[in-house]
């Protein structure tokens, strides 16, 4: 049984009105324990609208989600229980702070989980901690933090509820080099301590490539491929074709590769190519 | 209400003959239609009225189910005022008279009459908002209060146009913004339709707090990039759309009250066309 399983997820917005658009169209997908599933399509392809569904925000039209082998909608006496399991940060999510303190408004999930008072201090601490947030930080109102640090605030406020599924929609948008890898190392490292399952939305295939395990590409509603990010980027035209694209280091070894070096066209960090072009001087090819 | 139920401030471009229009055109038409939907005493010249305007919404070329949404909106008002006049409106016979409740015909007669009443005034505002962009209906404010510069008002007549524009173009975004706060708070567990009174106050802080602090932020962030693009103040300040008034508008405008005063001279000889229509038959 898979930790999170979709099953024919249908939406139309602006039913009954000039504006219908299918957002989400017949889609079907699963989850395991412990993958980082990237989420990529162009914009207004659907993914925004899936993961609002995954979290029991908005209703599918049609379709079931399984939470652990149970119906979010059905077997779950509040919704509220599926959203600390399954928990969502926005994009943007620092403009969701409004505590006088960051511990303060990092302890707002697990406050409404009901939890007790030494529990959520310890999960506030752990997740402030997991996140690179300094004690000092923790007293500081977030108003008078730095973007990055805001961002990393918020995403402290999910964590903090321990979701078994974590997902983030562009949790890197309109941050820095510095910023963003911080960000999705302390993703990963979430994954590796508790075993959850992530769900990333992005608009960076080098982020994608860097972070996930597997690629969940959407195309006007549709899936349109879901599998291993190497298999998922050796599509190169067909990313193309639907607004995508794959890594610049990726178009970097397949130019290199088309005009007869000895390097393989799957690669997606700088580093796998800088090891290619290594190994291929070695070898005396170049 | 859900939000999602506000049309308020809803355009709808259909580049239709009445989106053509001149906005002032449309704007003093229908406070005239409004004036003499309160002027009309009966069924025959509201029900002109009532033809009028959907002469006019048929020609917007919008949906009927647009023009229904609004209705659906203001449903609740309709039946209060509805069944306040059948309660308290008392003449003609007696229908129902039990108890201290008192049904008479008349007071149906203007239950029903002030709930037609009622949904023409909207349907009809709805026509101007869906067909008029936010921005051209306060440029027909600006232009129509035009005179006020005659006795030193010019410039506050341009800074309250401004101020109405930037409010109307900023209530979706509002909306929108509201609701994108209150859905990352659900998400953090935040419960905002259970509880006692106290509890759903205090529920709503965590989105008023970030709502009003973006709408700060948004108000630095326009006034800055409005300075960026020299604007100083209505004085010397040149339109990019030009309003004219062409024969269309004065066809339609005289035409729609017209029609309008015809409607009032049915309320004042309704009883004389009534019998002179008996005498034929």
């Amino acid at each position: 049984m898979s930790l999170l399983e979709v099953k024919n997820l249908t939406y139309t917005y602006g039913q009954g009105t000039p504006f219908v658009t299918h957002a989400v169209n017949d889609v079907s997908f699963s989850v395991e324990n412990g993958e980082i599933i990237g989420l990529i399509g162009h914009t207004g392809s659907g993914k925004s609208t899936i993961v609002q569904m995954l979290n029991g925000l908005i209703e599918p039209e049609n379709g079931t989600i399984l939470f652990d082998g149970r119906n979010i909608k059905t077997d779950f006496k509040k919704i509220k229980e599926v959203r600390f399991n399954i928990g969502l940060v926005f994009q943007y999510p620092e403009y969701q702070l409004f505590e006088e303190t960051v511990e303060k408004d990092i302890a707002y999930g697990p406050t409404n989980m009901g939890l007790s008072s030494d529990e959520i201090a310890e999960r506030v601490k752990y997740a402030a901690e997991l996140v690179g947030l300094t004690d000092e930080m923790l007293k500081k109102s977030p108003f008078d933090l730095s973007g990055g640090e805001k961002r990393r605030v918020a995403i402290a406020g999910i964590i903090a509820m321990r979701p078994k599924v974590l997902i983030l929609d562009e949790p890197t948008a309109g941050l820095d080099p510095k910023g963003r890898d911080m960000i999705l190392s302390r993703i990963k490292e979430y994954r590796n301590e508790t075993g959850a399952a992530v769900i990333i939305v992005s608009h960076s295939m080098e982020d994608m490539a860097k972070t996930a395990d597997k690629l969940l590409v959407m195309n006007r509603g549709n899936i349109e491929m879901f599998d291993k990010v190497s298999n998922v980027f050796s599509n190169v035209e067909r990313l193309v074709d639907i607004g995508l694209d794959v890594p610049h280091v990726t178009k970097i070894a397949i130019e290199l590769n088309k005009r007869g070096f000895d390097i393989p066209k799957n690669i997606f960090t700088v580093s796998d190519l800088k090891e290619a072009i290594i190994s291929c001087k070695k070898g005396g090819n170049l | 209400m859900m939000m999602s139920d506000i049309t308020f401030g809803q355009f709808i471009d259909t580049n239709s003959f009445v989106h053509k229009l001149d906005p002032r055109t449309k704007l003093l038409v229908l406070i005239v239609y409004i004036v003499f939907l309160f002027i009309a005493d009966n069924f025959i010249s509201i029900g002109v009225l009532l033809l009028l305007l959907l002469a006019g919404i048929i020609c917007s070329k919008i949906p009927m189910i647009m023009y229904l949404k609004n209705i659906k909106a203001i449903l609740p008002v309709v039946i209060l005022t509805s069944l306040l006049n059948v309660f308290y409106v008392s003449g003609g016979k007696v229908l129902v008279d039990w108890w201290i409740i008192t049904i008479t015909s008349e007071g149906i007669y203007r239950a029903l009459f002030m709930a037609l009443r009622i949904i023409l005034l909207i349907l009809s505002s709805a026509v101007l908002s869906y067909t008029t962009s936010p921005t051209s209906l306060t440029g027909a404010i600006e232009s129509l209060l035009k005179p006020l510069k005659y006795i030193g008002l010019s410039n506050a007549v341009h800074t309250m146009a401004m101020t109405m524009t930037i409010a109307l173009r900023f209530i979706p975004t509002l909306i929108e913004e509201t609701q994108k706060i209150m859905n990352a708070q659900k998400a953090r567990g935040a419960d905002l339709d259970s509880g006692n009174l106290i509890q759903r106050v205090k529920a709503l802080l965590p989105i008023l707090i970030p709502l009003l602090i973006s709408s700060v932020r948004r108000a630095y962030e326009l006034a800055e990039a409005m300075e960026c693009r020299c604007y100083n103040g209505g004085e010397g300040r040149t339109k990019f759309r030009v309003m004219k008034y062409g024969l269309c508008d004065l066809l339609a405008g005289v035409l729609i009250i017209f029609v309008c005063a015809a409607s009032i001279v049915l309320n004042v000889y309704y009883t004389q066309l009534i019998s002179t229509v008996l005498a034929i038959f």
